[in-house]
């Protein structure tokens, strides 16, 4: 497949304009200045591109909640969502280190097709390079008539500020990300009202994540029929970014098609199983929060948001996970519960009292303390948190619970029975 | 007007209602914690989740907005089953110390773990631990433990008083409420986050410890701190009043006061022993109350040929007024009528009132009609400086409590010059200093009787404590006068207001019988009262400018 979002990020600095210019980046703002913005929107719609920060929801339709008629008093805006944050999730971070510009233009043709007058990149904090470059690659953009003032002689203003977050993974949750901007604590807010009717201060807003925003100059300059023809179906087009950790020999970030099978995403891509004589036990297909699956559910399944839902768990941002047979999946489980309970918010009852105590309950079964009841206790917590709370996070918290013990159920009793792991005992 | 159905119930509900609005004003309780009718809608507690047919999944009742058609079910099942689980939630890390929490018996926390909860808990880990005792400033303490960070307190400060000194800190189970380097919670109104606090993470160090809430009997009364007239509680244990709270009433004050209001009784008992004690009469030879009260009658009796003024009090309740101007527009027809001002600071737009007298309308309107108005005191101090003052009757300005620290309504110079003072007072003032014959009143809190407050709202208060002290009812005490000096015997102060609204027009419709158990009720045609009794209007303009809830 021909590489649109990584082409050049192996060339020498690709991250200058000079260099970004000379492969075809800002082409794409080019044309779209001038375009009918509805028609704009039309085309990412008919693209099907979808969402890459993990909830798959369709771009096109995300900005055709905005209003066609932004006053100066309450102004339109963009968020581009770079917290990444997620366990198991590096992908944007290719893209901001190596390929800023065609970031910024993603950014500055959705503020162009959405009549945006400022558009905001929110990048982790510990994303140090990456903002630098960012900062820097803004300025170039500036100075070079894509972001500020009457951009390309259009007479359209639109600004683009880079700010950097304070290390909290819940602020890559969209509204708590606006309440960060703003300046305040990042707590997810109720909804309604919707971004698109009352996002930040207040105004209309449509956030997205970086590498949603970095597929729309390939759709304005191919056309969305082209991006269509990349993929598996016409629900699950375009260009992916697969971010593959764990005991894989390459692990990595590899630009593919959607739904590439995940086996040979595993065997052939990532040079298969770190030890090859360990066989695959488990993989987290989608990022920490979403449900594992066993190596028997990974045969056969093509790697795109239907395809991995209708195998009961979830494409999120694609962060691939794979685990071999020497995995303690209680030890696993236990760690990823302590990451939730560590970035809950904890504004809502469920999600602040819950994710704890997961964790605990998880922590005494790997210390060998485990009792008989823990594991219906688990499950059942973890239902209660399950679409009771503001945001998705303890659903996140609550999903690979479930998941992990519906799925490797003897080896939490193996520990529970014998107070050490089933694995470790050969 | 959409027409929705909550169990079976079809209802007609106001455009624009919440389901818990919806239900509440239908009878139908929806447990709440961090809802709160005064403030915005933070829907972090999630107790408030009910079944709504359509809906994907659970929506909590204090943000979901009712359409036409919704059918929501707050008792299925699932209902049930979602608030033992927020419940058994909430109750991981508390610390369950009940017995020696101030909030206990008028706790959310315990009264939904009776409703809603189970009586079992699954938790068998270490609890999470915390302060229990950090000072958020200087009238609120806060327990790390048992607070479910239900931000009520953060938006009370944020949406009241505007002042936002409490914030979130920190994160997850580890969040706190807390406030901002060098900016304590300190504000007029930071008692009222106490009262809102659900559960007993936040405690008032005055209160802290020193009785369990059951055994206090709360009498309802009005603030006497300044002319808002607050609606308060008096909450009472061996004739003593421990603590004061706010009691909703949405024509006053709604749900809060102010820290001055909270602290009036502390202020009254810490300054005790400076209470004005026993009658006192011109000479050594007149001893005790008769032979005072004789004294006085018999100089008041003398009246007639002498200059005479008379100085009413914006503290006295209506009913001493009344017997005032009655004594004024009788015995001591002629003499003149003052009534001063007690102000301080400005009118904040929220309840605060420059005016720290709670009964100015009532006063005035009173002495309009019985003694064709009153006069401000700048007149009769200098009557008093030029030696053109025979007797002064009056009314001091400590009734409703210590005095210290304000300005005397006249000068001790000019008091001096006045041939004789009678004086009913409290607490010790110039006035009652320079009195020849004067008598100790019971102070706020010991008597009852009724106020008008400044925008024409009428309120009783019933008096809930035994006078202790030497003193007497201030209404008492003008009545032993009003007896020795009249014909027939002065009315029972409860029979006094049905007087008070035969003489006095605004107050004719006002329905006695019902006063003290509603919230009070407004004087008929008030604003043109005010507009007679001021022709400057002044009153009504603050009327107009409202305030701003
Ligand atoms: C707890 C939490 C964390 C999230 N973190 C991120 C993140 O780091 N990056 C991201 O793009 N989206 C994140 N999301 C999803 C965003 O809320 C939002 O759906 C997304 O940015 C929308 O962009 P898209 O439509 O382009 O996918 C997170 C969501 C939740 C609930
Ligand atoms: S679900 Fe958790 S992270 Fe999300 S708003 Fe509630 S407490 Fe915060
Ligand atoms: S807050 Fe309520 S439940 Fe908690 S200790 Fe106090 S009375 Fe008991
Ligand atoms: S201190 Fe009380 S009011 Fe404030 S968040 Fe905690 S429980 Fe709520």
């Amino acid at each position: 497949m021909e590489k649109i979002l990584t082409s050049f990020i192996d060339v020498e600095a690709p991250h200058t304009i000079e260099v970004a210019r000379a492969h075809g980046v800002y082409d794409g703002l080019k044309k779209s200045i001038g375009m009918d913005r509805d028609e704009l929107i039309a085309s990412f719609k008919a693209s099907g591109l979808r969402g890459r920060g993990g909830a798959g929801f369709p771009c096109g339709v995300k900005m055709s909640f905005m209003p066609k008629d932004p006053s100066p008093q309450r102004p339109s805006y963009l968020i581009c969502n770079a917290d990444e944050s997620e366990p198991g999730t590096f992908k944007d971070r290719v893209i901001l280190e190596k390929n800023p510009h065609l970031l910024i233009e993603g950014m500055m043709i959705s503020s162009y097709a959405m009549r945006c007058s400022c558009a905001f990149l929110y990048i982790r904090g510990e994303y140090g390079h990456a903002a630098r470059v960012l900062f820097e690659a803004v300025e170039e953009a500036r100075k070079a008539g894509f972001v500020g003032k009457n951009i390309l002689g259009s007479g359209w203003d639109c600004d683009l500020v880079v700010h950097r977050g304070a290390a909290a993974y819940i602020c890559g949750e969209e509204t708590a990300l606006m309440d960060s901007l703003e300046g305040g604590r990042g707590n997810p807010r109720l909804k309604p009202p919707f971004p698109a009717q009352a996002g930040l201060y207040g105004c209309p807003t449509t956030i997205n994540n970086v590498e949603t925003l970095s597929c729309l100059p390939y759709i304005v300059e191919h056309g969305p029929e082209a991006f269509a023809a990349i993929g598996r179906n016409e629900r699950n087009t375009g260009p992916k970014l697969f971010a593959v950790s764990g005991h894989v020999k390459t692990p990595g970030v590899f630009e593919l098609p959607m739904g590439i099978p995940l086996m040979e995403l595993i065997e052939d891509v990532c040079g298969g199983m770190l030890r090859p004589d360990k066989k695959l036990k488990a993989v987290i297909p989608g990022g920490s929060s979403v449900p594992v699956l066993r190596a028997e559910e990974c045969q056969d399944l093509p790697l795109d948001f239907d395809a991995v839902a209708e195998r009961g768990s979830m494409f999120g941002s694609a962060a691939v996970m794979v685990m071999d047979e020497t995995t303690d999946m209680v030890k696993v489980l236990a760690r990823i519960s302590h990451f939730y309970a560590h970035e809950s918010c904890g504004q809502c009852t469920p999600c602040r009292e819950g994710t704890p105590w997961l964790e605990k309950v998880l922590q005494r079964i790997a210390r060998g303390g485990g009792r008989e009841g823990d594991l219906a206790l688990l499950d059942d917590m973890a239902a209660r948190m399950m679409g009771t709370t503001i945001c998705p996070l303890a659903d996140a918290a609550a999903m690979p619970v479930r998941s992990f013990v519906e799925k490797f159920r003897e080896e939490f009793e193996y520990y529970i029975k014998h107070g050490r792991s089933m694995v470790s005992a050969g | 007007m959409p027409t929705i159905t909550i169990n079976g119930r079809e209802l007609t509900v106001p455009d624009g209602s919440t389901v818990l609005q919806a239900a509440h004003a239908n009878g139908i309780d929806i447990p709440h914690f961090c809802y709160h009718e005064g403030l915005s809608v933070a829907g972090n507690c999630r107790i408030c989740l009910v079944e709504i047919e359509k809906f994907p999944k659970p929506a909590i009742a204090c943000n979901t907005v009712v359409s036409e058609g919704m059918v929501i079910s707050t008792e299925s099942e699932k209902v049930q089953d979602l608030r033992r689980g927020v419940m058994e939630f909430l109750l991981v890390n508390h610390p369950l110390d009940c017995p020696i929490c101030d909030q206990a018996g008028e706790c959310t926390l315990q009264q939904y773990s009776y409703q809603h909860g189970s009586s079992l808990t699954r938790f068998e880990e270490e609890k999470e631990h915390g302060p229990k005792r950090r000072e958020l400033g200087p009238h609120v303490l806060y327990d790390w433990e048992r607070c479910i960070k239900c931000t009520r307190c953060i938006r009370f400060c944020e949406e009241l008083p505007g002042t936002g000194e409490l914030g979130l800190f920190l994160r997850g189970v580890r969040s706190e409420i807390g406030t901002f380097p060098g900016r304590p919670l300190d504000n007029p109104y930071s008692g009222n986050v106490v009262d809102i606090c659900p559960v007993g993470a936040l405690t008032l160090p005055e209160f802290r410890f020193r009785s369990r809430v059951w055994f206090l009997t709360d009498v309802p009364s009005v603030c006497a701190g300044c002319s808002r007239g607050c609606s308060i509680n008096l909450g009472v244990l061996r004739n003593e009043i421990y603590r004061i709270t706010p009691r909703t009433n949405h024509a006053v004050n709604r749900w809060w006061i102010c820290d001055e209001g909270r602290f009036w009784a502390r202020k009254i008992r810490e300054q005790g022993e400076t209470r004005l004690q026993g009658a006192r009469g011109s000479s050594d030879q007149v001893v005790g109350w008769s032979a005072a009260l004789d004294e006085a009658a018999a100089v008041l009796s003398s009246a007639k040929k002498r200059r005479v003024r008379v100085l009413a009090s914006p503290r006295a309740t209506l009913e001493e007024t009344w017997l005032l101007a009655k004594l004024a527009s009788g015995p001591l027809e002629g003499a003149k009528v003052h009534l001063p001002r007690h102000e301080r600071g400005e009118d904040d737009e929220i309840l605060i009132r420059k005016d720290k007298a709670a009964n100015r309308l009532g006063a005035e309107l009173i002495l309009e009609s019985l003694c064709g108005g009153a006069q401000d005191v700048a007149e009769l101090e200098e009557a008093l400086l030029n030696g053109e003052v025979d007797l002064l009757v009056a009314l001091g300005p400590g009734l409703a409590g210590p005095v210290d620290g304000e300005k005397a309504p006249l000068s001790a110079k000019a008091l001096a010059r006045a041939g004789q003072i009678v004086a009913i007072d409290a607490f010790p003032s110039a006035l009652s200093e320079a009195a020849s014959i004067r008598f100790a009143a019971s102070s706020w809190g010991e008597s009852s009787g009724s106020v008008i407050n400044f925008a024409g709202r009428v309120q009783q208060m019933e008096s809930a404590l035994t006078p202790q002290g030497d003193h007497r009812p201030a209404y008492m005490i003008l009545a032993e006068l009003y007896d020795r000096l009249s014909a027939e015997p002065a009315p029972a102060p409860a029979m006094v207001a049905r007087s008070i609204s035969g003489d006095v027009a605004a107050l004719a419709g006002i329905n006695w019988v019902d006063l003290p158990a509603s919230a009070g009720q407004d004087a008929e045609g008030f604003d043109a009262a005010v507009q007679a009794c001021r022709p400057t209007g002044a009153a009504a303009k603050m009327i107009a400018a409202g305030w701003k809830l």
